[in-house]
């Protein structure tokens, strides 16, 4: 059975902050863990934004009079970041979203080998 | 049996001195460790034996269980770097001592392969393989010794004396130096790493060595003295989840010709490759 268009688009949020990939998954914990993201917001009205990261001071980007927009990111963190999207005039945050950073192994305190064969 | 008696008589008399006279310094966490991993990948040129050869899709195929334990000073571990088709490397161990970068442990672990007429490397043939038909098991090595290693940020060194204690395989004695750097490449970790293995007569006598009931006209009587073997290797990883990882690598071998002028050897020097996915439990 097949979803009507206009239920799809209906059911999408007409403000957004994407985050796309949404994880990163490093070797081990505690390693620093790297991605290419790509960041995409939209909301109702067109206006003056920045989108900031929690863990740099400048602005990923800023846009004039712009109701959507996308900003590639070269992610690079130990541990989690989180993103919004907030107004220029009065700095109010319109969105939040975030990359979370996750693992394969667990950091352990046991030193064992390293050997291909 | 006096050797063997001996030797673990000194193992416990070392292990006991160096246990009593820690500081607690130790990191060693107290608690039950243990990870389980599946392995499927493919391996080439994983046995330098005659025969040892893959041709089919099947021989290349490599289907390992990793397994992890530890326990206060107790462990087992699997060389997760590696594939079952060399050796599968389950070692156990206890920790006796950890100084700074430095550690010793009390090892026992297996270092060479074992084969059959029917298995070798990674190829299995219900018939035997034609070149090692007739040709008496090997088993796998299984030898008892010390790890003196060094690890310091992205370096491993590590030194290993380990002798077949109760005699039942070879009753030879082996050393094995290894030194490792890894690199971090974005999310990759890569590794380059060369050592340096001596495999006493009565080793490479018992795996290369051909008696005189297993010689034929294309497989003289052999005796092998000591030897050693040389390895170049690099290998990368790859998380691609949070329980899935890529693995590939590929390793250069020099044999000496005591090993290497066994009927049973193909060639003096042998490459390895492997490519493998892995799901962490």
């Amino acid at each position: 059975m097949s979803i009507p268009v206009d239920a799809v688009q209906a059911a999408a949020p007409v403000t957004h902050l994407s985050v796309k990939p949404n994880k990163c998954v490093a070797l081990r914990q505690g390693r620093t863990c790297f991605a290419d993201v790509t960041l995409t917001w939209q909301v109702a009205v067109a206006g003056d934004y920045c989108l900031l990261s929690n863990k740099q001071q400048k602005p990923l980007a800023c846009w004039q009079n712009k109701r959507f927009g996308s900003v590639s990111y070269n992610f690079e963190s130990h541990d989690n970041e989180q993103f919004t999207l907030v107004s220029r005039h009065n700095s109010t945050v319109l969105l939040a979203s975030d990359i979370q950073v996750t693992w394969l192994h667990k950091s352990s305190s046991k030193k064992r080998r390293w050997r291909l064969f | 049996m006096l050797r063997a008696t001996l030797f673990f008589a000194a193992l416990l008399l070392c292990s006991f001195t160096l246990v009593a006279s820690e500081t607690n310094e130790n990191q060693e966490s107290d608690e039950f460790q243990w990870q389980i991993a599946l392995e499927v990948g493919f391996a080439a040129g994983a046995s330098p034996l005659v025969g040892a050869k893959e041709s089919s899709l099947d021989d290349h195929l490599n289907i390992n269980l990793l397994v992890d334990l530890s326990y206060k000073r107790f462990f087992i571990q699997t060389n997760k770097n590696g594939y079952s088709g060399i050796d599968s490397k389950l070692e156990m161990g206890l920790h006796l001592l950890e100084k700074g970068n430095w550690q010793l442990d009390l090892i026992h672990t297996n270092y060479v392969a074992g084969f059959t007429e029917n298995y070798a490397g990674i190829v299995y043939s219900e018939e035997g393989i034609d070149e090692l038909v007739g040709i008496k098991s090997r088993n796998p090595d299984s030898g008892t010794g010390f790890r003196f290693m060094f690890t310091e940020n992205e370096t491993q060194l590590w030194f290993d004396v380990v002798t077949d204690v109760s005699n039942s395989y070879h009753g030879g004695w082996i050393f094995d130096a290894y030194y490792n750097k890894r690199q971090q490449y974005r999310n990759w970790d890569l590794y380059f790493g060369s050592g340096f293995t001596f495999y006493s007569r009565d080793v490479n006598n018992y795996y290369y060595g051909i008696d005189i009931d297993e010689a034929t006209n294309y497989r003289p009587e052999y005796q092998a003295g000591a030897g050693y073997q040389v390895i170049f290797d690099a290998y990368a990883q790859l998380p691609l989840s949070e329980s899935w990882l890529f693995n590939s690598g590929i390793s250069f071998n020099y044999y000496s010709s005591a090993i290497a002028n066994s009927p049973i050897i193909r060639q003096q020097h042998q490459l390895q490759g492997m490519m493998s996915f892995r799901y962490v439990f």
